[in-house]
């Protein structure tokens, strides 16, 4: 009853593996591991699906299955993270397939907040730009959506997001090195590149007229 | 010292460590570009995956769901549900939310209003069967 005792009051100090194999008897312990990455689930869905409802909708369901499957989880030598992500990748996928919403998705409410400070005009250029370079992401193929979600939001290093997409640290540097070009030959396709650039000039330009 | 001709891998590595400048805040493209060996005639090409870089990471900010629901899907999972109604209603698409407070609002307007008729019509029902207000009639009418 002691070691019981002692395992809740060091939930938070347990290295990932033990947790994951008291989660699968113990839902205190699933629910400190569902504290270490609810955020992070949160996000990588945010930026999949463009909106907060469905992206909180669908973590609640990553991490409903992450719970009812976590005594089949093997430990390969994948970080946890990984599973759950892929439990999140299967899961935006069938929402795309269910919704049909491969195309445009608008952002909601939160990038207009995340600019304070700037003039009305200034927020709706950021806004379009925001949109239009999300739009041309979310064209990407799934693996390379993925990888600009590990760098760009979680930061993650070259090798770290080898780790979770199972390749190596040089091909991911391809890979970004690749996505970067398609971007931009997707945005110049669209006329986006020349429209972008003249955004951040102007934008710029008043900046630099401001101070 | 003659630089080598600018290959793939060497642009993907000089990208690859753009980047984690930029997320640090400490780029310093002059630089990197001159520890690469990266020259002007190079540079059009570059500059252009460069400025997405940056518009990327303009358009890509850590974002955070709300506290609400991350204390509610966590009862959820644990077990500790508390206010549970109140959880699951928070969970509701807003619209529906609106929709369930003007329809509580409105059920809760008539009944106190339905209350409040019954409760007046059952006062002027006492007070015309109480017997003074029988006298009083009754001595109205013979006056």
């Amino acid at each position: 009853m002691g070691n019981e005792m002692s395992t809740y009051q060091n939930y938070s100090t347990l290295e990932e593996n033990e947790l994951v194999e008291l989660a699968k008897s113990d839902k205190q312990a699933f629910g400190e591991l569902y504290q270490r990455y609810v955020k992070r689930i949160y996000n990588y869905i945010y930026y999949r699906t463009g909106n907060h409802h469905d992206s909180e909708d669908l973590t609640a369901r990553v991490f409903m299955r992450a719970m009812a499957h976590i005594a089949d989880y093997d430990n390969r030598g994948v970080p946890f993270s990984a599973w759950l992500y892929r439990i999140a990748h299967n899961l935006v996928a069938n929402w795309h397939r269910d919704n049909n919403r491969h195309k445009i998705i608008p952002l909601d409410d939160f990038m207009v907040s995340k600019s304070p400070g700037e003039n009305p005009e200034a927020m709706a250029e950021h806004i379009e730009e925001s949109e239009q370079l999300l739009a041309s992401i979310r064209r990407l193929p799934d693996d390379r959506q993925q990888l600009l979600f590990f760098k760009f939001v979680e930061h993650l290093s070259n090798a770290d997001i080898g780790q979770l997409m199972n390749r190596t640290e040089g091909a991911i540097k391809s890979l970004y090195f690749r996505t970067l070009t398609a971007l931009h030959e997707d945005l110049s396709s669209r006329g986006l590149g020349d429209r972008l650039h003249f955004l951040n000039m102007k934008r710029n330009k008043k900046q630099a007229n401001d101070s | 010292m003659g630089q080598t001709p600018l290959n793939e891998v060497r642009l993907q590595n000089f990208l690859s460590d753009y980047t984690d400048a930029v997320l640090k805040d400490s780029s310093d493209p002059a630089l990197l570009l001159q520890k690469y060996g990266i020259g002007a005639e190079d540079a059009p090409e570059i500059n252009e995956l460069m400025k997405i870089v940056a518009r990327i990471r303009a358009a890509m900010p850590h974002v955070s769901p709300s506290d609400a629901f991350v204390a509610a899907l966590y009862s959820q999972l644990t077990g500790e549900e508390t206010l549970t109604l109140l959880n699951r209603m928070r969970q509701l698409p807003r619209h529906v939310r609106w929709a369930a407070g003007l329809t509580l609002t409105a059920g809760m307007v008539w009944f106190v209003a339905r209350a409040r008729r019954e409760y007046f019509a059952g006062q002027t029902q006492r007070y015309a069967d109480s017997p003074n207000t029988q006298e009083s009639l009754a001595s109205t009418a013979t006056a």
